[in-house]
């Protein structure tokens, strides 16, 4: 039959790497052979290796002459394997031909190129899961040897050493916890009697099943990982039954794959990390995270000095292994640490000395040069240490004493170490600034502040000259500008009036965006809005401006200290002019990160109303949008907002600072007792040490050429080392990753902005991750949110409000927990997604999970012309219920439920459609139908909460009335649970319904409204295709008139002639069309997108662990 | 989360515990013999893969209640890699399922006799590639068809769990060689989201020329043209649901307090559970290692 259902993209977990040249990286995704080219970062081919087996595997055999370019390579997974040519021209160009594909009889473990002296010819050794070995011609696929082990057992691992057959010996990793090395005794043929070959060497200390075994390249290691969260080393030459050389612990999982390199072994683990150890010693060098879980894949590159890995997700890093090494100190010694030398060499004559002097403070800088120190002394000592090769640890001298910094200083630095500044008791600021000679000047700015002061932050955002923004114990916050343009000069700008007990912890300013934001001890954002004299400040000497709050956003951060804000003013298009002309702020974003781990992007503007809400500002707090509340500044109608756009956990620890060098953000974390910084866009650790981080006794300085150096505060010393910063060309992602764990849900929408076949589809599913991606060409992730706490199971746009050009989408999701959230999708420049409203927890505890979900109705309140939607959903309670969503109020109010549990089991699937549009009724009645595990369909008739809803009456918020009786109920329609149904409405007066069930099976039944009575009738018997699968149907899908899609556990995807006109046949009338298999495991979901406009293609969508998109 | 948080999301565990069974799938044993009627003048049972041993439990109940008056008592050998807690009324064998040895062992424990009926509910952990762990489940299938053609008598039964994955038209072209009927179960007791199903093999009827065989394992058949890849003349078993519709639903949430159950008291699992191959990361993880190493 001619195929209707062909795959036209994918995007799988990668199963298998490898490296055909430092240039070529061959991956494993499904059947798929994709291979990238690691300079452009580039997909430059793929090829469909095996026909339907997943990749488990690639082996290269190298060209035996370099002019000759042609790379052989096995691909194998399951019970296949091909060969496949790669060609690599001079010029780069890639071409990949598959040459055979063959099947072996057992699952393959692992394949081997290995020379034939006999035959003088490559054979392929494949490793079989029953410990056997096979030795086959790649030319024909015929076993020409093979050869038993005496063990007979399952192994999940193999592994091969030797280039000759003669010399070939194979490392089993099996189910009873043991590595075996074994030498075949090969046998011509395929003979299921051969005799057994005795295991030479039997390595048993792993406590659990051994999933991942590898020979270093003189084959005298062997490592092996293990269900025990182990990776072990062992010696292949020691006689006997040996120990393993070391036994490394570090991974929170099961580990998958190892690999025993020159220098370093590396671990690829179900926790979703891949670790790295140096292989002398064993001592744990560095870790990255991938994903989420499951790193399937690794492999090295020739050299030793390349890593890729693989993950569930569906992403590929490489990584240069050299670099990994030195960001992480495991001890004090590799930092450099400079002691004070004792107090008596310093003190000056006449100062009384302390009870226990210490350094209180410190700043790097203030010279050109990079690694000067300053440290300031209890006792009031400012002490310098210059770098200068040949001075040692004696070269701490005094720079100067000031009896008022005695007992108190607060020294804060700008980034590139020019200049600290030090706030005194005495409200005072002492200003150090570098100089080309190496001599600081010193200032002391007097009376900046009536109290002392206890809170500094620097910004800048031009050279010469630097924002400080000071906070006394008094709170009161005061914004200074040092400028090195000309002769050293000081000017006090304004003075801000924090609300109430607030205490500022950080701060930043924008005179060109016009905004000062300061962040709060207690997990607050406020911010000021400065006038027009303050965005371009001549030297006035008019009097200081004192400002009141724009706006303020209180716990944005709960309880937690907000220890970073920052002002994007490093991306395009940073600041936006406002719409009246200059005069208002600006919209502009800035971050905030704080000691709960999280980082949040906000937009500050001016207020654009969505509506009048009349909501508490508590609402809105948590949602995402906050208005001023305060006075209005003299000028009045212009009202200040803040808006949450993005948030995102950075470490589970405290995020101790936000950072950003060139256009690339960096943050420094503290978490179980480790300083480390962050690369926020890669994740990549660029330094971690084990330190205290209390009172910030670390700080950081930039000294340009792509390191920064990090300085560390004791009593009596400084520590400090050089943290090479993120290098593009040393760890890069060749791939993204979609999700790591099971996709459940999935939506689609229209977005012709995007351009042509602009389509965004959203998906989530077990790790209760909201995730955006933009169709059109490929599948691009663009966004993701995480508010649920728990797996979501559905996922469902709303139509565009306020029509398709709109910038905004919205959309519900829905999943285990109760949670049932409404988001927004803002499709501007970057697509950004925030919550939008939550509803209440219906039921009388939180175990119930909702189901499925479906959007009924959506209309425009007549009064207010705000947009309202009734949803309904269905929970595993056994309840089903009706929602209204009120958009501008951002809430969910539940209507009605079905109060006598008429399914009384756990309820699957929601379906709701409308009827008998025709003249008499106008509207039309709306039915609710609802499949559970029970194997019933039960309709309800939903007309009068339609017809209620939209009305904003007080009533609705009174408690959920009766949702009313059943319509009609079809019993027995499945055995067991009803997965999935869709209707296809036919003339207004009849429905078809498809149902897939667990039991395997369609069903299809009609119904038809009795015009007068205004019930659903069945008509006719329930037709069904008892065996439509091997298992559990788990999505049925109109596609057309008499026309279902359906997908099942058993990874097939099938299109079925529902046959309407067989109603009175004796068949079912239920014809399959075509069926396809489909490379996503655990399929759950199958949607519909939008048809493109280019290409007028109609396309499925079908997820689980996975995505694949077929053409229909 | 508190302690009776998987009782309500999982009524079975939940009953599981107060029936004294040691697991949950006890249930599905026997809400597979309530459509099946499996139990039926058995006097000989192998339970293989028995750990922590509820099947056998319930063999040993159901066998004993079906005992006609001056029958011997029922003999159950239940076979496992791992020792388990003693049972009253069955034999424990500690083996393995793959090796000559061990059916020789069931044989002589039945003097020579041969068994009505096999089950297994054994299971690898899965690893989260569905590919290979429906293949090593498949091969623990075989593996176990393989011991049961050595011990079971013409005519008996075979239940074994399956996961009702991509390949498993294979195994049921497989299965299909060895028995008349074969069915494929799922009971209500197992979750509707679940891939786990059971086969239901009656009738063991070996091909005429099939000589049992320990040596060499089963292997599952290719897909061919009697059992393509894809289409409609896929080898499909039928489907069966098991267990009473108004019974508990595995997939529903319940309230603690349920009208049909003895009042609710939170319990502790019948049989804790056996160590973990990474007991020994446990203990580290206990001993603050992770925090420091990394």
């Amino acid at each position: 039959m001619a195929s209707l259902l062909t795959l036209r993209l994918n995007h799988l977990p990668i199963t298998a790497v490898e490296f055909i040249t430092d240039a070529v990286v061959l991956v494993g995704s499904g059947c798929s052979l994709i291979a990238y080219d690691t300079q452009t970062r580039t997909k430059v081919g793929t090829l469909a290796a095996l026909s339907y087996a997943r990749i488990h595997g690639i082996t290269c055999l190298e060209p035996n002459q370099p002019t000759d370019n042609t790379h052989h390579a096995v691909v194998f997974g399951s019970k296949a394997w091909s060969v496949v040519d790669i060609g690599v021209s001079a010029g780069g160009e890639l071409s990949m031909e598959l040459v055979h594909r063959y099947a072996a009889r057992d699952w393959i473990k692992s394949a081997h190129w290995v020379y034939d002296q006999g035959r003088d010819c490559w054979m392929v050794a494949l490793a079989l899961a029953h410990n056997r070995v096979v030795v086959c011609d790649p030319a024909s696929g015929a076993v020409v040897y093979s050869a038993q082990c005496a063990e007979h057992c399952i192994l999940y691992a193999a592994a091969f050493f030797g280039a000759t057959l003669e010399t070939l010996v194979m490392a089993s990793g099996t189910v009873f916890n043991q590595v075996l090395l074994w030498h075949p005794l090969l046998e011509s043929g395929d003979s299921d009697h051969c005799t057994d070959s005795p295991v030479t060497s039997r390595l048993c200390a792993h406590d659990g099943v051994v999933f991942g075994v590898h020979f270093s390249r003189d084959g005298a290691l062997l490592a092996s990982v293990s269900d025990d969260r182990t990776l072990r080393l062992w010696d292949t030459r020691a006689a006997g039954d040996s120990q393993p050389l070391a036994t490394l612990f570090g991974h929170q999982a099961r580990v998958w794959k190892c690999l025993v390199l020159r220098e370093y072994l590396v671990s690829a683990s179900e926790d979703g990390t891949c670790r790295v150890w140096q292989r002398e010693g064993g001592e744990a060098v560095n870790s990255w995270r991938q994903g989420r879980k499951n790193v399937w894949a690794l492999a090295a590159n020739r050299s030793e000095s390349l890593v890729v890995s693989g993950a569930a997700d569906g992403s590929i890093c490489v990584w240069a292994l050299d670099a990994m090494a030195g960001r992480r100190v495991g001890s004090t010694d590799s930092l450099a640490a400079w002691n004070v030398p004792p107090e008596a060499t310093y003190l000056p004559e006449g100062v009384a000395p302390r009870a226990a002097e210490h350094i209180r403070s410190f700043a790097m800088g203030p010279s050109a040069s990079s690694d000067d120190m300053l440290a300031i002394m209890d006792s009031g000592c400012v002490l310098r240490r210059r770098s200068a090769p040949d001075l040692d640890q004696g070269s701490w001298r005094l720079e100067f004493y000031m009896a008022e910094l005695a007992g108190y200083s607060m020294a804060c630095s700008t980034l590139d170490g020019q200049v600290t500044a030090v706030g005194m008791r005495d409200g005072s600021v002492l200003v150090l600034v570098g100089s080309e000679d190496g001599v600081p000047m010193i200032r002391q700015i007097k009376h900046v502040h009536a109290a002392s002061v206890s809170h500094l932050a620097f910004s800048s955002e031009s050279a010469l000259a630097y924002d400080l923004i000071t906070m006394d114990a008094d709170r009161r916050v005061i914004w200074s500008r040092i400028s090195l343009s000309g002769p050293f000069a000081w000017t006090v700008l304004a003075e801000f009036r924090l609300p109430g007990r607030t205490r500022m912890a950080t701060a930043a300013v924008s005179p060109r965006a016009g905004w000062l934001a300061v962040g709060s001890q207690n997990g607050g954002l406020y911010v000021f809005d400065l006038p027009a004299s303050l965005r371009h400040p001549a030297d006035s000497s008019a009097e200081v401006p004192v400002l009141d709050l724009a706006a303020h956003w209180p716990k944005i951060h709960g309880e937690y200290e907000v220890t970073s804000v920052v002002f994007e003013t490093w991306k395009p298009g940073f600041a936006v002019a406002s719409m009246d002309g200059g005069s208002g702020p600006n919209k502009c974003t800035l971050l905030t990160g704080a000691r709960d781990g999280m980082m949040l992007r906000f937009a500050l503007g001016t207020w654009r109303p969505l509506a009048d809400t009349g909501a508490g500002s508590t609402e809105h707090e948590r949602l995402g949008v906050l208005a001023n509340t305060c006075a209005a500044p003299d000028s009045a109608p212009r009202v200040a907002y803040i808006e949450r756009l993005a948030s995102e956990r950075l470490t589970p620890g405290s995020l101790c600072r936000l950072l950003h060098l060139g256009s690339r953000l960096y943050a420094m974390t503290y978490r179980r007792n480790r300083l480390v910084l962050l690369d926020v866009s890669s994740g990549t650790e660029l330094f971690s040490h084990a330190f205290a981080e209390t009172d910030r006794r670390w700080r950081l300085r930039y000294t340009g050429g792509g390191s920064v150096l990090v300085g560390l505060m004791n009593k009596l010393e400084v520590l400090h080392r050089h943290a090479p910063l993120h290098d593009e060309s040393t760890c890069y992602r060749l791939a993204e990753g979609i999700s790591s764990l099971d996709i459940r849900a999935a939506d689609s929408i229209c977005v012709p902005e995007m351009g042509c076949g602009g389509v965004l589809v959203a998906v989530a599913g077990e790790d209760g991750v909201l995730r955006l991606l933009v169709y059109g060409g490929g599948l691009r992730p663009v966004a993701q949110a995480r508010r649920h706490t728990s797996v979501i199971r559905c996922v469902r746009f709303l139509s565009p409000v306020g029509g398709q050009e709109g910038r905004f989408r919205f959309l519900v999701t829905a999943g285990a927990g109760c949670e049932l959230r409404c988001w927004r999708v803002d499709t501007e420049d970057a697509v950004s997604v925030l919550e939008w409203a939550v509803a209440p927890c219906f039921a009388n505890d939180t175990e119930a999970r909702i189901m499925d979900l479906v959007i009924v109705d959506q209309e425009i309140e007549a009064q207010t012309g705000h947009p309202v939607v009734l949803i309904a959903t269905a929970a595993s309670d056994a309840s089903v219920r009706l929602w209204r969503l009120d958009l501008a109020r951002h809430e969910f109010v539940c209507i009605a439920q079905d109060a006598q549990h008429v399914h009384n089991s756990c309820v699957l699937s929601l379906s709701a459609f409308r009827m008998g549009c025709s003249a008499d009724s106008g509207q039309g009645q709306s039915f609710l139908a609802s499949g559970a595990t029970d194997g019933r369909l039960v309709f309800w008739d939903i007309a009068r909460h339609v017809a209620e809803y939209c009305a904003a009456t007080e009533d609705l918020r009174a408690a959920p009335v009766d949702i009313g009786p059943p319509a009609i109920i079809i019993n027995d329609i499945h055995q067991s649970g009803v997965n999935s149904f869709d209707v296809q409405v036919v003339d207004g007066m009849r429905v078809l319904v498809a149902s897939g069930g667990d039991d395997n099976a369609l069903a299809v039944c009609e119904l038809e409204r009795d015009a007068n009575l205004g019930v659903l009738v069945l008509r006719g018997q329930v037709r069904r295709c008892e065996s439509a699968h091997a298992s559990s149907v788990q999505q049925v899908v109109f596609t057309g008139p008499n026309t279902v899609c359906t997908v099942a556990t058993d990874q097939r995807l099938a299109r079925w002639n529902i046959g309407v006109n067989a109603l009175d046949d004796d068949t079912s009338g239920i014809a399959m069309v075509d069926m396809a298999f489909t490379q996503v495991a655990d399929p759950s979901v199958m949607v519909m997108l939008p048809k493109d406009p280019c290409t007028g293609n109609a396309c499925l969508l079908v997820v689980g662990i996975g995505v694949e998109i077929f053409d229909i | 989360m508190g302690k009776s948080s998987k009782d309500k999301r999982d009524v079975y565990y939940r009953l599981a515990k107060e029936q004294g069974w040691r697991a949950r799938s006890a249930f599905k044993l026997l809400q597979v013999d309530e459509e099946f009627d499996i139990f039926r003048g058995v006097t000989r049972a192998v339970d293989l893969c028995a750990a922590p041993g509820s099947w056998s439990q319930v063999l040993s109940r159901e066998l004993q209640k079906n005992r006609q008056e001056g029958q011997e008592p029922p003999q159950i050998v239940a076979v496992d890699l791992q020792a388990m807690a003693p049972l009253a009324g069955v034999t424990q064998l500690q083996g393995d399922i793959t090796k000559l040895s061990t059916a020789e062992q069931i044989v002589s424990h039945f003097h020579g006799g041969r068994a009505d009926l096999v089950v297994s509910d054994g299971a690898p952990d899965v690893t989260g590639l569905h590919d290979l762990d429906e293949y090593i489940q498949a091969q623990l299938i075989l593996a176990a068809l393989n011991i049961t053609t050595h011990v079971l008598r013409p005519g008996g039964a075979f239940v074994a769990k399956i996961f009702r994955g991509k390949d498993v038209t294979l195994l049921y072209a497989q299965l299909k060689t060895f028995f008349r009927t074969v069915h494929v179960a799922k009971p209500r007791s197992s979750r509707n989201s679940s891939i786990e199903a059971f086969v239901v093999c009656l009738d063991y009827n070996p091909p005429r020329d099939y000589v049992p065989n320990m040596a060499n394992p089963l292997m599952d058949v290719p897909y061919g043209p009697e059992n393509p890849i894809v289409g409609s003349n896929r080898v499909i078993v039928p489907f069966v649901a098991c267990g009473d519709l108004r019974g508990f639903d595995s997939d529903m949430t319940y309230p603690l307090e349920i009208s049909d159950c003895e009042p609710y008291q939170a319990r502790d699992p019948t049989q804790m559970p056996i160590s973990p191959p990474y007991k020994r990361a446990l203990e580290m993880k206990r001993a603050n290692f992770y925090n420091k190493a990394l």
